[in-house]
């Protein structure tokens, strides 16, 4: 588990590359690289709205119209900015016109909103937790969680840095292999089989809702 | 089963954004017709997010999210789409400039509206020239004179000769003999007006008795 000053960029290097190109295949009619985007955003997106409402379900909703929003307007990406800063003001923007329009209908209770004008994901308090969150899903997020921890402890010490570094320091594959001292083949291979002993232990636990395509 | 390896090793790369040209274009073909790719896709960024955060993350939802969110977007128009429409109006308007340089006048949508004001700047135009050119005809014309907004003197009849005719002329009285006469004997019962002239009616009257 690492400390909260720990926290790398919210884009580590190389990211931006991967989003940009990916755009370039959904702008081009490429549907599932767009479905690669949302699968890499969409918990970060719902953390970030989940701290503006507390309706779950409003959440899902808010994020939803973001992705659609940011579909329709995907063409009009170019790369200036960083995919995720502009999903980010395309998040914002899109739960400020939702609650707008929420505070006009009386029958929605005060107490769905917690608008907070900053926007700043990285101040969002882990002790509040979105209302509708049942044990159960908190008790499956904690033990997704433990079981990453814990496979990251036990595995080898060059697998373990080498995704510590890519991972939470955000370091490109280049400054891995001077920081460890090899061959950037091999930082990706030994990146890929961390993450892969990690995964084995952690999709058996996301794959729970049987019939959901991926 | 290495294949497998080695294109999860490439799902691997593609998400930290070190694929370019070929690998790339395996990498993605490996997502597109492999659904356990997607779910690799999945778990690897689950196991990022876990390891930055530090805390649990809530991805048992995930699956159903971007089902709903599949099923919506088959609704959209794909964004490459949304350029190829913006082409075809850019092109549209373009030979629409061509036309207008042309000299092809084609009707414009809104046409009907400025025809209807040039009639009415027309008509208004004829109004005001018949208006001016009458009244440069009349003032040249001394023999004839406007009618329009011109009052007729009216002049007073007279019925009867005791009444009293006033005009600009030096007045003259047309006095009643028999009046005269009348008032000339009862001297006392007659007044003058300030004008020093019979008024034809009682002014005052006094009243002399022996008593005074």
């Amino acid at each position: 588990m690492t400390n909260e000053s720990n926290l790398p960029p919210i884009n580590p290097s190389g990211a931006a590359d991967s989003d940009a190109m990916l755009v370039e295949r959904a702008v081009a009619g490429d549907q599932v690289a767009f479905e690669l985007l949302v699968i890499k955003y969409q918990r970060r997106i719902q953390r970030l709205i989940g701290r503006m409402v507390r309706d779950v379900d409003l959440v899902e909703d808010i994020a939803q119209e973001t992705f659609i929003r940011a579909y329709r307007a995907l063409h009009q990406f170019r790369g200036d900015a960083q995919f995720y800063t502009w999903l980010y003001r395309i998040a914002v923007n899109t739960a400020k016109k939702f609650l707008l329009e929420l505070k006009r209908d009386s029958s929605i209770s005060e107490s769905s909103f917690k608008l907070n004008e900053d926007g700043d994901e990285t101040s969002w308090s882990r002790s509040e937790s979105m209302s509708d969150e049942t044990p159960e899903t908190v008790l499956a997020a904690k033990e997704i969680a433990i079981v990453v921890n814990d496979v990251l402890n036990t595995l080898p010490e060059d697998l373990r840095q080498a995704l510590v570094l890519r991972e939470i320091d955000g370091l490109t594959y280049e400054d891995i292999a001077v920081v460890m001292n090899c061959p950037i083949g091999t930082v990706r291979s030994r990146i890929f089989r961390a993450r892969e002993a990690i995964s084995v232990k952690v999709k058996p636990m996301l794959d729970k809702q049987t019939g959901k395509r991926w | 089963m290495q294949d497998i390896e080695k294109n999860l090793e490439l799902v691997s790369a593609l998400a930290d954004g070190q694929l370019h040209d070929d690998e790339y274009a395996r990498a993605l073909a490996f997502v597109n017709e492999t659904e356990d790719a997607r779910l690799t896709w999945h778990a690897y960024h689950v196991v990022g997010d876990v390891l930055r955060s530090g805390t649990a993350v809530n991805a048992d939802r995930d699956a159903a999210f971007l089902g709903r969110l599949r099923r919506s977007l088959q609704q959209e128009a794909p964004p490459v789409a949304n350029e190829v429409t913006i082409d075809l109006i850019a092109a549209h308007e373009v030979s629409m400039v061509d036309r207008g340089l042309n000299g092809l006048n084609e009707e414009a949508a809104n046409e009907s509206r400025y025809r209807w004001k040039w009639w009415a700047g027309l008509a208004s135009l004829a109004t005001i020239s018949l208006i001016g050119w009458q009244v440069l005809v009349v003032g040249s014309d001394p023999g004839v004179t406007p009618q329009l907004a011109q009052v007729t003197p009216v002049k007073p009849e007279v019925t009867s000769s005791s009444q009293l005719v006033v005009s600009r002329e030096p007045q003259v009285m047309i006095r009643d003999p028999q009046l005269d006469a009348l008032l000339a004997a009862h001297r006392q019962f007659g007044g003058t007006s300030a004008l020093q002239m019979p008024t034809g009616f009682l002014r005052n009257a006094t009243f002399e008795g022996a008593a005074r």
